[in-house]
C-alpha cells in the first residue's frame, strides 16, 4: 500500500460557498466509444481495449501529468474501499475491479472513472456549491479528450449512454446537502417529494432512511434529455437554493430551541470522551456538531475540518491508518475493536479543545 | 383527506392536495379537481400540444404506434427475436434491465427507446453541447446572474469578505463579457 492514497482526501480540504448546507457539488458526463460494446456487456479484450485508450489520451492532458491513476485491478481491496469512502469511485467499481480504472488531475479536483456503466465517465467535485465551476472544469476535459478520442453521439439523441436515463447530455449535477434542520422537524420529504415535478430527484446519501442518520441526502438532475447544459444548471441551482432556504429558515427556529443543543453538546460530549465509537455513532454525532459549528457554537472548528472527519472515521480510512503507521503491512488483520478504539483516537484528538 | 371540501369553493369535496415551496415555507391547500385544474399548473388536463412539443416528436410516436398496429399479435413475436446487429443485445434484455449493448442499439431498437426517452426525459431530442462545440458553450450572463444573487446573500448576511470576493469576480466576468459579446449569446441548441 501506497501512502499517495491519503493525497486524494486532498480535495475535501477546501472550503465552498454555501458550505453550511451544500457540502460538496459533482458534475458529470458519461461518455463511449462507437460500436464498442458498453462495459456491462463488453468482451475483456473489449475493455482492455478502451482503458488503453483512455490511457494515453490522459497521457497527453497537462492536468493530469503528476496526477493519480488506479488500474483496479492491481489495487488492494482497502485501497478500493477508500477511494470509495473519499467518494471518488462508485461501489460498482470498487467490487468490480478489472479492467477498471480512475485517473486523478494533479490538484483532484477532476477525474475519469474508466468502464464503469460507460466508458468514460468524467467527473470534478467542488466543496459547497459550485455547479458552474464544476460544469465547466468537465466540459473543458471533454473538449481536450474529444480531440483524440471519438464519442458516440446522435444527432438526434445526443451522447449514447449505457443506461437510457443519461441519454442526451449525459451530464449528472448532483449536490450532497446537510439537512438536519428539514430531517428533525419532518419537513423533508415533503419538499423533496416536490423535485420529481422539476425534472430532478434525490436520494438518501448513507443508505435508506437517512433522516435518522445526520440527514445527508443528495439532490441531482434527472432530465438529461431535451435540455441543455445551462437548463439544466439554471434549474438545479434554483432547487437548491430553495431547499438551502428552507433548510436556514428552520435552522434558524431551532438555534434556541435547548432540545436540539442539548443534542449538540451531548454529541460533541461523546465524541471528545469516548474510548471506542463506531463509524455509524460517530457520523450520528459529527452531523449534530455540524448543525453547531453552523450555529457557531463551536469557533475553532470549520465545516472542512468536519468534512474531512466525515472521511476520515470510514472503516477503511481507519484501516489504512492503522496498516501504514506499522510500515504498511497489508497482511496485518486489524479487528473491529481497534478500528474502534482509533476512531475514537482519532476523534478526540481532532476535536478537543473545540468547545 | 376523509369529508374535507375543497378550500376554494368550498363546496366540491377535497380531492387533490397541492404543495408550494414559498419563501421556504411548504404551504398546502387541498383542492377539488376542478379548482386545482385552475389553479395548479400541474394538475391541467394534458393537453396533445403540451404532449408533444415538436411536429418531429409526433411523426417519431405515430411511427411508432403504427408499427405496432396492423400486426400487433406477429410483431409481439418479433420483438422478442430483435436484437442489435452490432452487439447481439435481445431487445428484450434491454426491456428487462433498461441497459444497452452498444451505441449502435440506440438505432437498433430506436422506436422502442424512443418511446422510453419520452416517458423518462418528457423530450425525444438531445439539445445541448455536441462533439463540435467550442468549450465556451455555457453562458456568462448566466453566471453572472448567479454571482450576483450570491453577492445579495453575503451582504444580507454580513459576510463581507466573501462580498468583496464576490464583486471582484462580477467586475471581472463583466470585462470578459464586454470584451467578447458573441460568447454571452446564449449557446446554440440545434445540433448540425
Amino acid at each position: 500500500m501506497d501512502e499517495r492514497i491519503f493525497h486524494c482526501d486532498r480535495w475535501l480540504e477546501r472550503s465552498g460557498p454555501r458550505e453550511g448546507v451544500v457540502v460538496s457539488t459533482r458534475a458529470r458526463y458519461a461518455r463511449n466509444f462507437p460500436k464498442i460494446p458498453f462495459p456491462r456487456r463488453a468482451r475483456e479484450a473489449d475493455l482492455r481495449a478502451v482503458l488503453d485508450r483512455v490511457a494515453t489520451a490522459v497521457d497527453h492532458q497537462a492536468e493530469f501529468a503528476g496526477g493519480y491513476r488506479f488500474y483496479m485491478g492491481d489495487v488492494s481491496e482497502v485501497e478500493r474501499q477508500y477511494l470509495r469512502e473519499a467518494h471518488l469511485i462508485s461501489p460498482e467499481m470498487e467490487k468490480m475491479p478489472k479492467h477498471r480504472a480512475l485517473f486523478l488531475s494533479a490538484n483532484l479536483r477532476e477525474g475519469i472513472m474508466v468502464n464503469e456503466e460507460d466508458h468514460l465517465r468524467l467527473f470534478a467535485l467542488e466543496p459547497g456549491l459550485r455547479p458552474y465551476e464544476a460544469l465547466h472544469q468537465i466540459i473543458d476535459l471533454e473538449f481536450a479528450l474529444a480531440q483524440e478520442l471519438p464519442f458516440a453521439f446522435s444527432a438526434r439523441f445526443g451522447y449514447l449512454t449505457s443506461c437510457t436515463t443519461n441519454t442526451g447530455t449525459g451530464l449528472r449535477l448532483s449536490a450532497l446537502l446537510h439537512l438536519p434542520a428539514l430531517s428533525i422537524t419532518r419537513k423533508i420529504r415533503e419538499l423533496l417529494g416536490g423535485l420529481h415535478e422539476r425534472g430532478m430527484t434525490w436520494r438518501g446519501f448513507y443508505g435508506e432512511n437517512t433522516e435518522n442518520f445526520g440527514g445527508f441526502f443528495q439532490v441531482s438532475n434527472e432530465v438529461t434529455l431535451g435540455k441543455d447544459e445551462n437548463q439544466i444548471v439554471e434549474i438545479f441551482l434554483n432547487t437548491v437554493d430553495g431547499i438551502i432556504e428552507a433548510e436556514e429558515k428552520f435552522r434558524q427556529e431551532l438555534s434556541t430551541n435547548s432540545q436540539v443543543l442539548d443534542r449538540i453538546w451531548r454529541a460533541y460530549g461523546i465524541l471528545t470522551h469516548a474510548r471506542l465509537i463506531s463509524t455509524r455513532e460517530a457520523m450520528e454525532l459529527l452531523a449534530f456538531v455540524r448543525l453547531g459549528v453552523d450555529m457557531k457554537l463551536f469557533r475553532q472548528l470549520n465545516h472542512v475540518d468536519i468534512h474531512r472527519l466525515f472521511v476520515a472515521i470510514q472503516p477503511s480510512h481507519i484501516r489504512a491508518r492503522l496498516m501504514l503507521s506499522e510500515g504498511g503491512r497489508e497482511d496485518r488483520e486489524v479487528t473491529e475493536e481497534e478500528r474502534d478504539q482509533a476512531r475514537a483516537d482519532l476523534l478526540r484528538e481532532r476535536l478537543r479543545g473545540a468547545g | 383527506m376523509d369529508g374535507k371540501l375543497c378550500m376554494i369553493c368550498k363546496k366540491a369535496p377535497a380531492t387533490v392536495k397541492v404543495s408550494k415551496l414559498v419563501k421556504g415555507t411548504v404551504r398546502e391547500v387541498w383542492m377539488c379537481s376542478r379548482c386545482a385544474e385552475k389553479r395548479s399548473r400541474y394538475h391541467k388536463p394534458i393537453t396533445p400540444q403540451q404532449l408533444f412539443k415538436t411536429a418531429s416528436e409526433v411523426e417519431a410516436l405515430l411511427h411508432s404506434l403504427l408499427n405496432k398496429e396492423g400486426e400487433s399479435g406477429a410483431r409481439r413475436t418479433d420483438d422478442e427475436d430483435r436484437q442489435c446487429p452490432t452487439c447481439g443485445l435481445p431487445l428484450r434484455t434491454y426491456r428487462d434491465t433498461l441497459f444497452l449493448g452498444c451505441s449502435d442499439c440506440y438505432e437498433a431498437f430506436g422506436d422502442v427507446l424512443t418511446r422510453d426517452l419520452l416517458r423518462y426525459h418528457g423530450a425525444t431530442f438531445h439539445c445541448g453541447r455536441h462533439p463540435m462545440s467550442q468549450p465556451e458553450t455555457v453562458n456568462p450572463v448566466l453566471k453572472l446572474k448567479d454571482l450576483q444573487r450570491r453577492l445579495e446573500l453575503a451582504v444580507r448576511r454580513e459576510d463581507f469578505e466573501l462580498a468583496a470576493r464576490l464583486r471582484d469576480e462580477i467586475k471581472r466576468l463583466k470585462a470578459q463579457i464586454q470584451e467578447n459579446p458573441s460568447e454571452s449569446a446564449p449557446a446554440k441548441k440545434e445540433p448540425s
